[in-house]
């Protein structure tokens, strides 16, 4: 058989086979395109430059979709597959040979594969482009995000479709050639066998997902948690995809054998349906729900970046002005203070001069020492990049300042905070000195944002004297082991003075900032200072969050568009197959009310089944998600619950709409 | 006593607006008593199957009008025609029609479950009907895991359990092999005996041998009746097909 025969019956086949090969095509090409779009944001500027964790993030946000792309085009490919059997059959038995048979399936694919991936590269640029303009538009920022078009995501788009389409041929070509012709024949009859070894599945599934809970429940700080995502997120959706396979198998067969339920006319039809393609809609359903909580979270975490914006502005700022000294490690406490006031009388003196009126001044020095307490002694930790354990001390003059209070330490009595809850030790040893222990409940406001990062204590000792030793102390210990390869870190004093102005507008502070700035660079103070302006960081702030939210929305829309396309192929390709089957209940005395009632009884798994366990799962990926965007400067719970709980509820109602818009067209498929 | 009256039925197939159509039924008359076996028999393109897709209200006359029992059958409103369907009628299909994602129970039980019948007594039903058709053994089976034969003897199961007035059967031997058919056709004969009417189209004389009264359609109208009487079985099929003889012969003589 020549090559041109082969080419113009697998042309007729897909035109005769439209009805299977539209829905799989536009189904195909949208996930292309879907993938195109998240391959083409990796390269664009905002995600490069903005925050060191976007690329990492955006990175495997790709590889999420490329491994759902892969299980989706599998999916449909099933369904493709079940329906065409009888016809491969039928050439086997015609007299084609299995390797012309394969001939024409791998044709087939090759044009269909070939116009889904061209499409899909189209519809994405076009997409792309067209969302991005919209979001510009609608969002209105000050530095509109542009959708950059480049060549790796295309070259990458279709490398991975092109592996995703022969895959499937070669799994194609593999089914026809070890089946028997007859078996064909009778394929798109057979009901679906329970997948084997389902116990085993069913633990591994189970294990898979607590695992990945876990991960997300006991995450420490935020470095880990942006390193185990991943982790996680694999987990939960391989978790996800076995149980829902096995489970929905076990959950039918139970309803099956209650018979009182079972012999009634929306379930008999809806759980037999279910039954007998059970695995294609277990992953059906498993994909639904991984695009749900991906929505969810994509959409949640950003809309909380944004609307905590000035949240996380008051804590990384507790004043309109911030200046901060780092100081190098031998200087000492005493000299610090003297260079701040001096400092500081700078500012006030300019100010005044210039008819600023300063406000709410305050300030406090402190040292913090990385390390942690261990058996009640103080371990310095050895230097890298990892922010572990960080202990802050503070004298105790200073802690009342800025706490309000009017706290009282004998000599060698301290004052601790700690978010460990099982901490009970009686004494602490700092450097040479034994300390009483008085445990402290509150943190004074403006630490609150630093006791969120890393785990992080603070000890109030009686004197800047005794603070002053353990510097030494620790700081002789670094240069005695500086010859290692990991020597301890060495502590230096910081101080950190805070200044609000009375009665300024936004941009009068704008305009002070530029003034403070310019003087601050001409300061001589021996400590490395650095002028912050709360107003100069909002408006950053707000084009960082902005793009964020902008992502964020975009993401969600893709995701949105997968969980659509999952539930419209379900819906038309179920219906297909349906159709004869309703009939023929027609006939013996199904009315179109009942046939509606099974319809909408589905309800319960595809709607509200999907849709719990993404809450579920964003339930669980709260501590990490929370922990992530502690790295973006959000740490509020009730921001965070808030937009989580909102768009949990907004994504159910147009999940929804799309359930019922595409339930429509099931029931004009099969009527 | 009249069971089943078929009333002057006319059928017209339109297909455009303004064509002409085509005449599928004239003018049929005949009546069914209870607890009859009528066979209609006929060519393919005689009407037999547009008649029973009228009498089982799949579809509608042109004109005419079937009684079932006494009630005309397009006084039925859309709204209840499944429900009857479902309960006065019984359907043997000549492709089974059995559901795949279905055991053979299930299969069978369909038409109660639909009628939202109780549990207890579908399987009360189930047992014996299943016994006399001799499934039983296959009750958890499905469909493609059975002959031919056991599909069609689960599908009569279907059709009797709702305890139908009449059973309509539509060449139910036509896709099985001759074992297999005669095996069905003593299942009818048994059926018939116990008091169930069945009304069968068919083309096998052999089939129409086991009824009690054969009706001839042809060209749209009914033009012969055979009684069987106290005949035995195979004079009563010789006088079937020497009835279908000389109409095969008239036919030729009248195109001539």
């Amino acid at each position: 058989m020549n090559l041109s025969f082969i080419s113009k019956l697998a042309w007729r086949n897909i035109r005769s086979n439209r009805q299977l090969y539209i829905p799989y095509v536009v189904s195909a090409a949208l996930t292309v395109a879907m993938f195109m779009m998240m391959a083409s944001l990796l390269d664009n500027q905002f995600i490069q430059e903005r925050a060191a964790t976007l690329p990492v993030l955006f990175g495997l946000g790709t590889i999420v979709i490329g491994i759902f792309s892969l299980i989706f085009i599998f999916y449909i490919n099933s369904f493709l597959m079940k329906r065409r059997k009888k016809e491969l059959g039928l050439y086997n038995i015609l007299g084609l040979e299995k390797k012309h048979v394969n001939a024409i399936l791998g044709t087939e694919t090759f044009l269909a594969g070939g116009s889904s991936i061209l499409m899909g590269i189209l519809i994405g640029t076009l997409f792309g482009e067209l969302s991005f303009l919209f979001l510009n538009y609608l969002l209105n920022f000050p530095e509109p995000l542009e959708y950059v078009h480049n060549w790796t995501a295309v070259f990458m788009t279709i490398g991975l479709f092109a592996g995703i389409f022969i895959l499937t041929t070669v799994y194609n070509m593999v089914q026809v050639t070890f089946a028997n012709p007859i078996k064909l024949l009778k394929g798109s009859k057979e009901g679906e066998k329970e997948p084997k070894g389902s116990w085993l599945l069913f633990i591994l599934g189970l294990a898979s997902l607590f695992a990945g809970y876990f991960i997300s429940l006991t995450i420490q700080d935020p470095i880990t948690a942006l390193s185990q995502f991943f982790i996680a997120v694999l987990l939960v959706i391989i978790g996800t995809y076995l149980l829902f396979t096995v489970g929905s198998t076990v959950v039918l067969k139970a309803l099956k054998k209650n018979k009182s339920f079972y012999y009634r006319p929306g379930p008999f039809i809806s759980v037999s349906g279910m039954l007998y393609r059970m695995k294609q809609h277990a992953v059906g359903l498993a994909n639904i729900t991984i695009l749900s909580v991906m929505v969810i979270i994509a959409v949640s975490s950003t809309v909380t970046l944004f609307v905590g914006s000035e949240q996380t502005l008051d804590n990384r700022f507790p004043a309109e002005n911030n200046i901060s000294f780092a100081t190098p490690p031998e200087m000492t406490g005493a000299e610090l203070k003297a260079e701040t006031e001096i400092d500081f009388d700078e500012v006030t003196a300019y100010s005044e001069e210039n008819g600023w009126n300063i406000e709410n001044s305050r300030s406090f020095q402190y040292i913090n020492f990385f390390g942690e307490f261990r058996n009640q002694t103080f371990i310095p930790k050895k230097t890298s990049f990892k922010l572990e354990g960080m202990v802050m001390m503070i004298p105790l003059e200073e802690f009342n300042k800025i706490n309000n209070s009017r706290y009282q330490l004998k000599a060698n009595e301290l004052l601790y905070y700690t978010q460990n809850t099982d901490f009970s030790d009686q004494t602490l040893t700092i450097g040479e000195e034994d300390y009483q222990v008085n445990p402290l409940e509150d943190v004074p406001e403006m630490l609150e944002a630093r006791i969120q990062l890393v785990d992080f204590s603070i000890v109030v000792l009686p004197t800047m004297q005794d603070i002053e030793q353990a510097r030494i102390y620790y700081n002789q210990l670094a240069e005695e082991n500086s010859s290692e390869e990991e020597g301890y870190a060495v502590n230096a004093w910081s101080a950190d003075y805070y200044w609000d102005l009375a009665d300024t507008t936004p941009e009068e502070n704008l305009q002070y900032a530029a003034e403070m700035s310019d003087l601050n660079e001409t300061s001589e103070a021996e400590a490395y200072t650095l002028y912050q302006s709360k107003e100069v960081s909002r408006q950053e702030w707000y084009s960082l969050n902005g793009g964020f939210l902008f992502l964020g929305i975009f993401l969600g829309g893709l995701f949105t568009l997968g969980a659509l396309l999952i539930t419209y192929f379900k819906q038309i390709s179920e219906g297909f197959d349906d159709r004869d089957r309703i009939q023929i209940m027609q006939k013996v005395g199904l009315d179109r009310e009942t046939t509606r009632k099974a319809t909408h009884s589905q309800i319960v798994w595809m709607f509200t089944l999907p849709i719990l366990t993404a809450g579920l799962h964003t339930a669980f990926a709260y501590p990490i998600i929370h922990k992530m965007l502690i790295l973006f400067g959000t740490t509020s719970h009730q921001t965070l619950i808030i937009c989580t709980v909102g768009v949990v509820a907004a994504f159910a109602l147009i999940y929804y709409i799309i359930y019922r818009v595409t339930s429509r067209v099931y029931l004009n498929i099969v009527e | 006593m009249t069971f089943m009256q078929v009333a002057n039925v006319k059928k017209v197939y339109t297909q455009r607006l303004g064509t002409k159509g085509t005449e599928a039924l004239k003018d049929v008359n005949f009546s069914v008593d209870k607890g009859e076996f009528v066979a209609i028999m006929g060519e393919s393109g005689s009407g037999k199957t547009t008649l029973l897709n009228i009498l089982s209200t799949l579809d509608h006359a042109t004109e005419g009008e079937v009684y079932l029992d006494g009630t005309p059958l397009s006084s039925i409103k859309d709204r209840s025609i499944s429900r009857f369907r479902r309960e006065q009628l019984g359907f043997v299909f000549q492709d089974f029609n059995l559901l795949d994602n279905f055991s053979l129970k299930d299969n069978i039980l369909l038409p109660l479950v639909l009628a939202r019948t109780n549990i207890t007594e579908m399987e009360k039903r189930l047992t014996p009907l299943s016994e006399t058709l001799g499934i039983a053994h296959l009750l958890d089976h499905y469909p493609y895991e059975v002959s031919g034969g056991q599909k069609q003897r689960a599908a009569v199961a279907r059709a009797l359990i709702t305890k139908p007035k009449i059973l309509l059967a539509d060449e139910p031997t036509g896709a099985l092999d001759s074992k297999s058919s005669q095996n069905l056709l003593e299942q009818f004969e048994a059926i018939h005996q116990s008091g169930q009417t069945i009304l069968m189209v068919t083309h096998s004389a052999q089939a129409a041998s086991y009824s009690s009264r054969v009706l001839f359609i042809r060209d749209g109208r009914v033009y012969h009746e055979i009684y069987r009487g106290d005949q035995t079985k195979s004079a009563y099929l010789e006088k079937i097909t020497q009835a279908l003889l000389v109409t095969s012969n008239r036919g030729e003589s009248d195109e001539s």
